[in-house]
């Protein structure tokens, strides 16, 4: 919205054809203690796997800052998981991994896993915790072309506990799960009908495309990791925008360690604006 | 306690009136005599007793006297005007009323204000700016479009929130901490297009002033500032009119008698046109395969007064304004309209009781409300929001001598929000739902100032208000002292000092570091207290050059209790529970202000210049996280340095030259120190976070700029006067940073290789030359 109304300023005072309005500054930065950066993912059924890099002064190499001698562990009720340094990139989703379980984590809803990190050369530690929550149950998902074509989508699914406050993260894909993110917001569900969560999208999607409609139900602390990185990404570059700290769920560290709960749809949009599930290959 | 403060009170007022036994009084109003227009401050003094007076803000005047059997001189005096002698008999109360005419001889030369340089002197109030329509429509402005809060951002103390903006910043000061009155009604969002242009419509402005500390007692509610803009009445002796034809809008004024110098009506109307262009750039490039439209926009103000004069004793005004920023986006995938504005209606009623009691009774309501909807196949979404106020305020001018002038008044406010109401809905039903928190709340005041002159040198001004505030059972008050005194040097100097406590019982939230129309409007509560601040200002003036040059000097000291922002990743849109967002902190500001005036003669104008220092500090609070640690920080509008040069020459009856130039340290700005990169679940989502630790601990170049401008009259012919008035904003097209951010280089050969990161600044205007034609019938 804001970056919107930067545009429009810029649009209506007909100045964004002067491009020489932008030019080069040199800023110093000073030298900030790097902090180990987590980002972990953790899926019912599937291996742990962890990144783990440090933040970067903003003027260093785009070079990832891989942290090879830390010893990182993963503790459910079940047990502790040493991870293993086991640095790995794939080149057509471009999603990279450092460390990886030695069995898949299978746990149940309430259950509570540990994170340890411990980097011996530096001396810095940090640690997070997270809980199972129930995943959402996508109960519809409506299409309705307008009349050039386009389809916006309909979808509803039961808060899952109306007596609690509730986050959720809605991610929409075309063709695959990296593929163009049609929408990626996350809300707390408190506007509801009959209990329901009720979201629109724009009329953006065309019939026969492949969809993936994601609905994770995520808890406080993802949810205050996924806007103030909004935020402070939004900040950068946004006049009205007001600079978020990133809030993170690694005690001493930045990133985030979570447990994924999710309802996923895959189908496409025949032309009639009727929708047909399939299940992946 | 109560007993001895009534007791005294008592007291005070017989021997005043005691006092008064051997006294007459003079009284009436004064007006101008080309359209019947209340002046306000015309100096009234008699000339054997040396006593004298002004006129207050409705033209009214009191002046007590010595009875005597000699016959008494007494001069009434407004600069730009010809000086009224007249000579008196003593003996009874007398009311005498006067129009002053145009002073031919000053009309060769660009008058400036009405406030003269030995009010300035003489009066115990400081800290106050004040403008008049002549000196905004002289000083260049961006787009051409006349904007008094511009014009007053080149006050000292004054500083704008950055390119263009129309906020106001008044000595540490946020812009929710700015009381903004309209005809005695609030306005709460004073500004059009986020924050550009200001919503006062240049030609139905009579006068304004703006208070930076030293606030009399009749203002609260606000921490920092109390800007009071006083409408036209409208010509009462014949059917008149102004406007003018802008780059971005046009305007039209129109004065028209009902009963000759009895009554009038003014009806005054402005819009912008960039929608017209929009659409048609839209239109032409609609075919085009990358062409993003732009969204349609346009904003409106229109004014309406009519006053009425019934008698010598009674006039009553009735004032509406009526302004909104109407926005809308369209195309094939997304429609969403916004709009927002404020609404005011205020009736006030004259009454003159005495010769040394006048009263007004000021009615009025108030409104800002934005909304956004969304309408989507069967669906509908609606976002909105809004603050109401309806307020009777009763207020007494009590002259009982010539060395007392009392005010006292109760003021009682009814406020009504609606936080973040969000609507959702379709036929089918299928979607259903409102949520918004409605609050009510009950604000009042008493107050009471004595303006008391002791002895030909010192003269106090104290003041004391007592405020209170009520939501959902939940009470606050609280006194307001008042305090200043001014020493009388000599005839052309004096130094001044005063101290005002504020209480400030509603609360802007604002996620933006700007104003933005979707900012609410909150009351004080269990959890949210009344902000509170404390100033003390010590100050010097001095005329020069046979009383040809004001140079004023001032000292200031702000502490603010209860400041409220925002913890970091706040949601404030369509949040019931708001209050949860919060953090509490506090904030302080000192400074210096030096001004140098000269304000007749053909070459006028002024030098200001303000050092000064503005600090917040908001710790672990309301279960939230500290802002930047719990250490103390420069919020953005923070500048130690703050130049403005303004400069008119009347270089014929024909042809007026004006300049401004402005220098300040560059604003507070947080960047981010260091980058993190996220990946998100599923990959292929690979973004670049920036960490920001301290918050605004870099500041952006500093700024300067030169405006130029050019007012040519055109020959005058029998009912129509015009000019054309040429501005360059920007003369030496200095590209001064709006913002800097930090922006990542792709490698040009793979998008998805990253090769290194630079730092951009992007300036928003470069030069603008621009005319405007105005005209006057």
């Amino acid at each position: 919205m804001k970056k919107y109304l930067l545009y429009f300023l810029l649009g209506v005072l007909g100045l964004s054809s002067c491009n020489n309005l932008e030019q080069d500054i040199t800023i110093n930065l000073p030298n900030v203690e790097k902090r180990l950066a987590v980002e972990c993912y953790i899926e019912n059924g599937k291996l742990p796997r962890l990144t783990l890099t440090e933040t970067s002064g903003y003027f260093d190499s785009p070079a990832l800052p891989i942290v090879a001698t830390a010893e990182v562990k993963i503790t459910s009720k079940k047990g502790t998981d040493l991870l293993r340094f086991a640095p790995a990139f794939n080149p057509f989703t471009f999603k990279g991994f450092t460390h990886e379980g030695s069995l898949p984590l299978n746990i149940n809803v309430g259950d509570e896993l540990s994170l340890e990190i411990n980097d011996p050369t530096t001396g810095r530690k940090v640690s997070a915790k997270n809980k199972v929550l129930p995943p959402p149950a996508i109960s519809e998902i409506r299409a309705t072309f307008n009349k050039d074509s386009l389809a916006f989508l309909f979808l509803r699914f039961p808060d899952n506990d109306p007596n609690a406050s509730n986050y959720y993260h809605l991610v929409i894909n075309n063709d695959s799960l990296t593929g163009k993110v049609q929408t990626d917001f996350s809300f707390e569900g408190r506007f509801t009908t009959n209990n329901d969560v009720t979201i629109g999208t724009p009329f953006r999607f065309k019939a026969n495309d492949t969809i993936i409609v994601t609905v994770f139900h995520i808890d406080k602390a993802y949810y205050d990791f996924l806007e103030t990185a909004e935020d402070a990404v939004s900040a950068n570059g946004n006049p009205f925008g007001q600079p978020a700290v990133l809030v993170s769920n690694i005690d001493n560290g930045v990133g985030i360690f979570t447990i994924l709960s999710y309802d996923r749809r895959y189908f496409y949009i025949k032309p009639s604006g009727e929708i047909v599930y399939f299940t992946p290959k | 306690m109560k007993k001895i403060f009534l007791l005294s009170l008592t007291l005070f007022c017989l021997f005043i009136e005691l006092s008064a036994q051997n006294r007459f009084t003079i009284s009436g109003y004064i007006k101008a005599d080309e359209n019947s227009e209340d002046l306000i401050g015309v100096n009234i003094v008699c000339i054997e007793q040396n006593k004298g007076t002004i006129t207050n803000e409705y033209g009214f005047y009191s002046l007590t006297l010595d009875n005597t059997t000699d016959s008494l001189t007494i001069v009434y005096s407004y600069l730009g005007y010809s000086m009224i002698r007249q000579r008196i008999k003593g003996g009874e109360n007398q009311t005498i009323s006067h129009r002053l005419t145009n002073d031919g001889k000053q009309l060769n030369e660009v008058v400036i204000s009405a406030d003269s340089y030995e009010e300035k002197i003489n009066n115990t109030q400081m800290s106050v700016e004040k403008l008049t329509m002549e000196e905004m429509k002289l000083i260049p402005v961006l787009f051409g479009e006349v904007d008094l809060i511009k014009t007053l951002q080149l006050k000292p103390g004054v500083k704008s929130g950055g390119e263009g903006s129309s906020g106001l910043y008044v000595r540490g000061g946020g812009p929710d901490q700015n009381l903004v009155l309209l005809d005695d009604a609030i306005i709460y969002n004073a500004s059009h297009l986020f924050g550009f242009f200001s919503v006062f419509n240049s030609d139905a402005i009579k006068e304004v002033e703006l208070y930076k500390g030293d606030f009399p007692a009749q203002y609260g509610g606000r921490l920092s500032s109390v800007l009071d803009v006083k409408l036209k009445e409208g010509n009462k002796n014949r059917f008149a009119g102004t406007g003018g034809i802008g780059l971005i809008s046009s305007r039209l004024t129109l004065e028209v008698p009902i009963q000759k110098e009895k009554s009038s009506i003014i009806l005054s109307g402005r819009r912008t046109y960039f929608d017209v262009f929009t659409r048609a750039f839209n239109e032409a490039n609609k075919n085009s395969p990358d062409f993003t439209p732009i969204p349609d926009y346009y904003f409106y103000d229109l004014n309406l007064k009519a006053n009425y004069e019934f008698s010598e004793k009674d006039r009553l005004f009735f004032s509406a304004y009526y302004g909104r920023d109407v926005f809308g986006f369209r195309n094939n995938s997304f429609n969403i309209d916004f709009n927002w504005g404020n609404t005011a209606i205020s009736t006030r009623w004259n009454h003159v009781f005495s010769p040394r009691l006048f009263s007004n009774l000021t009615l009025y309501y108030a409104g800002y409300q934005y909304e956004i909807k969304n309408r989507v196949d069967i669906f509908s979404f609606r976002i909105a929001s809004g603050i109401q106020d309806y307020t009777a305020k009763l207020s007494f001018d009590y002259l009982p001598t010539d060395r007392h002038s009392i005010r006292f008044g109760v003021d009682y406010t009814y406020h009504t929000f609606e936080v973040g109401r969000v609507q959702g809905g379709s036929d089918d039903g299928v979607v259903n739902f409102n949520s918004a928190t409605n609050l009510f709340a009950h604000e009042m005041a008493v107050y009471i100032t004595d303006d008391f002159e002791l002895s030909e040198r010192w003269r106090l001004n104290m003041g004391l208000r007592w405020s209170a505030f009520s939501n959902r059972g939940q009470w606050y008050q609280g006194l307001e002292p008042r305090f200043s005194a001014r020493y009388k040097i000599s005839d052309n100097a004096s130094i001044k000092a005063s101290i005002a406590r504020m209480y400030q019982y509603l609360h802007l939230v604002s996620n933006s570091g700007a104003s933005l129309p979707t900012d609410i409007w909150y009351p004080s509560s269990d959890v949210v207290y009344p902000q509170i601040s404390d100033q003390v200002a010590l100050g010097a003036s001095i005329t020069l050059f046979e009383g040809k040059f004001l140079l004023n000097n001032e000292l200031y000291y702000k502490e603010m209790q209860n400041q409220v922002d925002l913890k970091d990743g706040a949601s404030i849109f369509g949040n019931p529970q708001l209050e949860q967002e919060f953090v509490f902190g506090k904030g302080w500001s000192y400074g210096n202000e030096i001004y140098f005036e000269k304000k007749t003669g053909k070459l006028t104008g002024w030098i200001g210049y303000t050092l000064s220092w503005t600090w917040r500090q908001f710790g672990e609070s309301n279960g939230n996280r500290a802002i930047n640690d719990g250490s103390p920080f420069f919020p953005r509008y923070d500048r130690r340095h703050d130049v403005a040069v303004v400069l008119m020459y009347k270089l014929s009856e024909r042809l007026s030259l004006s300049a401004a130039w402005v220098y300040n340290t560059g604003n507070a700005y947080s960047l981010p120190t260091e980058r993190v990169l996220i990946q998100g679940p599923p990959g292929g989502q690979n973004t670049v976070v920036p960490i920001f630790r301290e918050r605004n601990g870099f500041r952006i170049p500093d700024y300067h700029r030169l405006d130029l401008g050019v007012v040519w009259k055109m020959k005058p012919r029998k009912h129509w006067q015009s000019d054309l008035t040429f501005s360059v904003y920007n003369a030496y097209n200095r590209r001064n940073a709006y913002f800097v951010y930090f922006e990542e280089l792709k490698d040009p050969q793979n998008e998805n290789i990253t090769t290194g990161f630079r730092a951009r600044q992007v300036a928003l205007f470069p030069i603008i030359p621009t005319i405007t034609y105005n005209f006057k019938f």
